[in-house]
């Protein structure tokens, strides 16, 4: 598998596709969805679907395709080989999420969560076999999040197909299973092959990236920069990049949490008229008039200041 | 008490140049802004992406206002007998710099922009004003000739939408900068 369209820009999302076999742009195709890579702290996320004619369904399972997560990495790469292989009926697409695209979304405003994330790429691999020409009439999908509320929003997105989300669907349908195989081939490969634009004196060894492996760990610990954080293989949001720049970096206080106070919806209190609490005595002198700053001011934030 | 400005050392260099970062850091000292700042930002169609500590950051190269100079000061050790006179010195000079919006494009909605309408106001209005404004931002400058980077914290302030009205001489547009020593 070439994910080179990836490597060489690491930090932007890329699609990696097979060609289309003829039979699938004729017959009605089964298409599988899954993605690889969604728990680890670092590295893409990668979407992929695995698609073939609907009566040659049985025929994956057949040449040996099978749920990836009972495989280690060189078994996976063998039935990548096998799909590839029977590129006259079997066709795929992936899209690499970059890990920079998965942090800035979830630091977005508003924030965009991994499932959406998810569900997005997912929609936008079907849409784009459909634009290819491949017949589509029957979509699988691991799920993400609960699946009834991903079934539905996909039947919404495509009310001409038969959508089945189902819980560990890769093993439970070939054309899922093979989707997860080349999804995990391809994080395989965009991981070995990365390029750090930050520099090359970086540690490379993270072990599985998941957060509890102590090799990641290690990595994260060894790559961290005081000021600026992780490198960009690195997913910021997660809560252990969260938890180790709160411990080991200089503060950065983002003006976030200031926008969140100026929207504040004021308390109905505030509507009322003030009661007058009158004084013992009347004679009192009238407070001193505090003068009040011009509002091109204060919309500006702008104050007074003699010194630095 | 007054301030002293202390300008004649500052130069313009080239490749110097100042980022308006939509944060506080607590820091001021060197680092490496070329290598893992400038690099990752990209032109995109509608301005400037770039990222800071995943942050999603949204740019726009902005010039000083007519007739004003970007300036950046840096606190003088106080000499004996000097009192608590506080002397500010300028080491660099900088006509245009990058604004940093954090997940928006810069506009004239963004109270910075509009804080420059002060310069404008300031200058019809008689005698001399200093004015400084409440952004919490840093500014991250760098001077490749120097072999290092520096970067700056304007300690909850940012680093213009003040004036400085310096009497019949040029005017400076005077950039906030942190007490603690810096180079550039």
């Amino acid at each position: 598998m070439d994910v080179t369209t990836y490597t060489q820009s690491n930090c932007k999302n890329a699609f990696v596709d097979s060609s289309i076999p003829d039979v699938c742009l004729k017959e009605p195709c089964v298409v599988g969805v899954d993605e690889a890579g969604r728990g680890p702290v670092l590295g893409p996320m990668v979407y992929g679907i695995c698609f073939c004619p609907v009566t040659r369904h049985e025929d994956l399972k057949k040449a040996g395709v099978a749920d990836s997560k009972t495989l280690k990495k060189e078994a996976r790469e063998e039935i990548f080989d096998i799909i590839d292989s029977k590129n006259d009926f079997i066709g795929w697409a992936l899209e690499i999420i970059s890990p920079v695209f998965i942090t800035t979304n979830s630091f977005a405003r508003p924030k965009v969560s991994l499932n959406e994330v998810s569900h997005n790429s997912a929609i936008g691999l079907i849409k784009r076999a459909i634009a290819a020409g491949v017949q589509v009439s029957e979509v699988y999908v691991d799920t993400v999040g609960r699946p009834e509320k991903y079934q539905a929003k996909l039947e919404q997105v495509f009310p001409t197909l038969k959508v089945t989300v189902a819980i560990k669907a890769d093993s439970k349908f070939p054309c899922v299973s093979g989707a997860s195989i080349c999804a995990k081939v391809a994080r395989d490969k965009a991981l070995a092959e990365w390029e750090f634009p930050e520099g090359t004196e970086i540690l490379t060894d993270w072990g599985s990236g998941y957060p509890n492996d102590d090799k990641a760990k290690n990595f994260l610990q060894n790559s961290l920069d005081p000021i600026f954080g992780f490198p960009d293989i690195v997913r910021f949001s997660w809560d252990t990049a969260v938890k180790l720049i709160e411990k080991k970096c200089v503060t950065m206080s983002w003006n976030e949490n200031d926008e969140e106070q100026e929207n504040k919806t004021p308390s109905i209190l505030e509507y009322y008229a003030k009661s007058v609490k009158r004084k013992s005595s009347d004679n009192d002198p009238p407070p001193p008039a505090v003068l009040k700053k011009h509002f091109f001011f204060s919309e500006r934030s702008l104050s007074n200041s003699t010194d630095f | 008490m007054p301030v002293q400005i202390e300008v004649s050392k500052a130069q313009k260099k080239q490749d110097n140049h100042v980022h308006y970062i939509p944060c506080g850091i607590d820091f001021s000292g060197q680092a490496d802004v070329d290598r893992n700042f400038s690099a990752s930002v990209t032109e995109e169609e509608k301005g400037l992406d770039g990222r800071l500590r995943g942050r999603p950051l949204k740019g726009k190269q902005m010039k000083a206002p007519d007739g004003y100079t970007g300036l950046v000061l840096k606190e003088a050790q106080r000499s004996v007998g000097q009192g608590d006179q506080q002397v500010m010195k300028g080491v660099a000079l900088f006509d245009s710099f990058t604004f940093w919006n954090y997940d928006r494009q810069p506009s004239r909605s963004d109270k910075f922009q509009q804080s420059l309408d002060w310069l404008e106001v300031a200058s019809v209005v008689s005698g001399s004003a200093t004015l400084q404004c409440n952004h919490k931002a840093s500014v991250i400058a760098h001077d490749p000739s120097l072999h290092s980077k520096t970067l700056h914290h304007s300690q909850g302030h940012c680093i213009t939408g003040e004036s400085y009205l310096d009497g019949p001489g040029p005017r400076l547009w005077r950039g906030k900068q942190p007490e603690e020593s810096m180079s550039l």
